[in-house]
């Protein structure tokens, strides 16, 4: 017998994630017959705030996007204004870009990981009761996201929302003393790192393969933080320049972020994204303790999302400890810019997966069209499409409490910054 | 005895309390060598700019429904019980700070917060001229709390 049954879970705000969203789920004799993520946090308005702007004020502009990942918005942007103007940088400055990149790839995944995802796993309501029961877990978490953070401020001259950064390079070469003593205390944090890699691993993460395209940048050689070609696991492989042309983006009513798909269908970007896609330019070690936590790579599962995010905050210690290995103080933190009419693009992986900038200038340099395409709003479409398989799976009929749960884990999978993804709505206006 | 001010704020509109009192304070308290933070933000970097003080007085600009510019101290459960149950990242505040804090026991074995009620949160620069009257008296109840304490033991 087929029990007759309808249930509608309103969560009106969604719990730790990154800003205010809510989503909204209608299920009728056993199937789901709307499932709405709701991003109602106000239209941001950035794309019209840039127009008229200096392409040296963009920098610091677009930093304000975001606290948890300005770093992300700024190397987006520099680079793409670097290609607009035909701008060669030092080897010095794209050096201490990854450096920057990897503080913010630490600090933003130990606060997921910690303040925002763990606590489910341990039937906790928050980071405080967790701190409870794993207080040397949280005091881990901690201390690796202020070491992210300190990476940043090296660079940044402040964590949140630097200021260091120019179209060219950087304002300040940090001294010698100041890179040796910042390695040293990133040498001293790898074995954390290595311990958070097994913790995450252990926790009891459910069983859910599901089937998605994984998306990220490509960098030649090496882990993807920057780059110029976009690639996924079913042979996507573009220019950034294209994206546009591959990607598209939609309005959808119940939400001020842009659902965004791929030859019309959802996608994945983020950590889990980039680690199916780029595991074999891990250096060897991290690799290995990849391998140890038995999950096999690539995996189709979401809620390892939180075992590669710990991979990446090793890698990216790992990383920043070699790219201070040699370094110099320079003379010349940033190469001179010259403005020029031109559009130019720029992309790089956010901690929460591809950032895409474009940007058209006029002859004097001043931003005549901004777009800026942020990587929640890029997950948005997959999450609803997870949401719909997760639950159906993991069983309709079970009570409002579990599947509410269930429903904001799977969300917070993915980590939406639902700050950044808040977009400016166009207007349409009919008239008759 | 490890003592500190934090002074958390923006620079906006009436929140710009925290940083409008910091220079005031740290005037003031400088002979005692108490030092005065400020923090924009008290989610995570509070709970690590706490770790090893013995006592902190935090001042921040309060939303509570009293007139603006009534001067609040609060001591420490008082401040507990503010502490959300569910919150996004936007919602960590100060006293889900000092909660984690003291969970992880890390943090300052005493604390008060003082604040000013603001009407509500708003957009611009300079603190309303009410907050603005009221900053001296703010600025005297935090460091005659020092002060008598340095009287105390001497």
């Amino acid at each position: 017998m087929t029990e007759r049954r309808e249930i509608r879970i309103e969560v009106p705000v969604l719990a730790r994630v990154e800003g205010e969203g809510a989503l909204d789920l209608a299920i009728r004799e056993g199937r789901i017959t709307a499932l709405r993520l709701h991003i109602y946090e106000p239209p941001r308005l950035f794309e019209k705030l840039l127009e008229g702007r200096s392409f040296q004020d963009v920098p610091d502009a677009v930093a304000r996007i975001c606290g948890i990942c300005p770093v992300a918005y700024q190397m987006s942007a520099v680079r793409a204004i670097e290609s607009a103007f035909g701008v060669e940088v030092t080897s010095w400055v794209e050096t201490m870009r990854r450096l920057f990149y990897c503080g913010e790839w630490i600090e933003s995944h130990a606060l997921h990981i910690h303040l925002l995802a763990a606590p489910d796993f341990f039937g906790c309501d928050s980071v405080i009761a967790l701190a409870e029961k794993e207080p040397e877990a949280v005091r881990r978490g901690l201390r690796l996201q202020a070491l992210g953070n300190e990476i940043i401020r090296f660079l940044g001259g402040r964590s949140v929302h630097p200021v260091g950064v120019c179209v060219g390079g950087f304002h300040r070469s940090p001294t010698a003393a100041e890179a040796a003593t910042l390695r040293q205390r990133l040498i001293e944090a790898l074995p954390e790192a290595e311990a958070l890699v097994g913790w995450c691993a252990a926790l009891p993460l459910p069983e859910d393969e599901q089937d998605f395209e994984c998306v990220s940048l490509a960098e030649s050689g090496r882990y993807p933080m920057m780059g110029e070609r976009i690639v996924s696991d079913r042979a996507l492989d573009i220019p950034i320049a294209d994206f546009a042309q591959v990607f598209e983006e939609r309005q959808v009513p119940h939400s001020t972020a842009l659902h965004c798909l791929l030859r019309g269908r959802p996608y994945l970007v983020g950590p889990l994204a980039r680690l199916n896609l780029h595991l074999g330019q891990l250096p060897p070690d991290v690799r290995e303790r990849a391998a140890a936590t038995g999950i096999r790579w690539p995996s189709r599962n979401m809620y390892h999302s939180v075992v590669a995010r710990a991979v990446e905050i090793l890698f990216a210690l790992r990383e920043a400890i070699d790219l201070l290995a040699h370094y110099r103080e320079t003379g010349q933190p940033a190469v001179a810019v010259r403005p020029r009419a031109a559009e130019g693009f720029g992309a790089s992986e956010a901690p929460r997966g591809l950032l895409w900038h474009h940007y058209v200038f006029d002859e004097a340099g001043y931003v005549r069209q901004a777009r800026i395409v942020p990587p929640t709003s890029q997950n948005q479409a997959r999450i609803e499409e997870d949401l719909a398989a997760n639950l159906t799976a993991f069983g309709l009929e079970r009570d409002e409490v579990a599947l509410r749960l269930r429903a904001e884990q799977v969300i917070r999978n993915y980590d939406p910054c639902i700050s950044c993804a808040t977009h400016f709505l166009r207007l349409r206006l009919e008239r008759s | 005895m490890k003592r500190a001010v934090v002074c958390v704020g923006s620079p906006f509109g009436d929140d710009a309390l925290g940083f409008a009192a910091a220079p005031l304070i740290e005037a003031r308290l400088a002979p005692l060598g108490i030092p005065v933070w400020t923090l924009d933000r008290p989610g995570a970097r509070l709970v690590q700019a706490l770790e090893g003080l013995d006592e902190v007085i935090l001042v921040d600009a309060v939303v509570s429904g009293a007139p603006a510019g009534t001067l609040h101290r609060l001591e420490e459960e008082a401040v507990l019980r503010q502490v959300a149950r569910h919150t996004s990242t936007h919602g960590f505040g100060l006293a889900e700070a000092l909660a984690l804090s003291r969970r992880l026991g890390r943090g300052p074995r005493r604390w008060v917060l003082y604040g000013l009620a603001i009407a509500s949160p708003r957009a611009g620069f300079g603190l309303d001229a009410t907050l603005r009257a009221a900053l001296p008296a703010l600025v005297a109840a935090v460091c005659a709390q020092f002060e008598r304490q340095e009287g105390d033991e001497t």
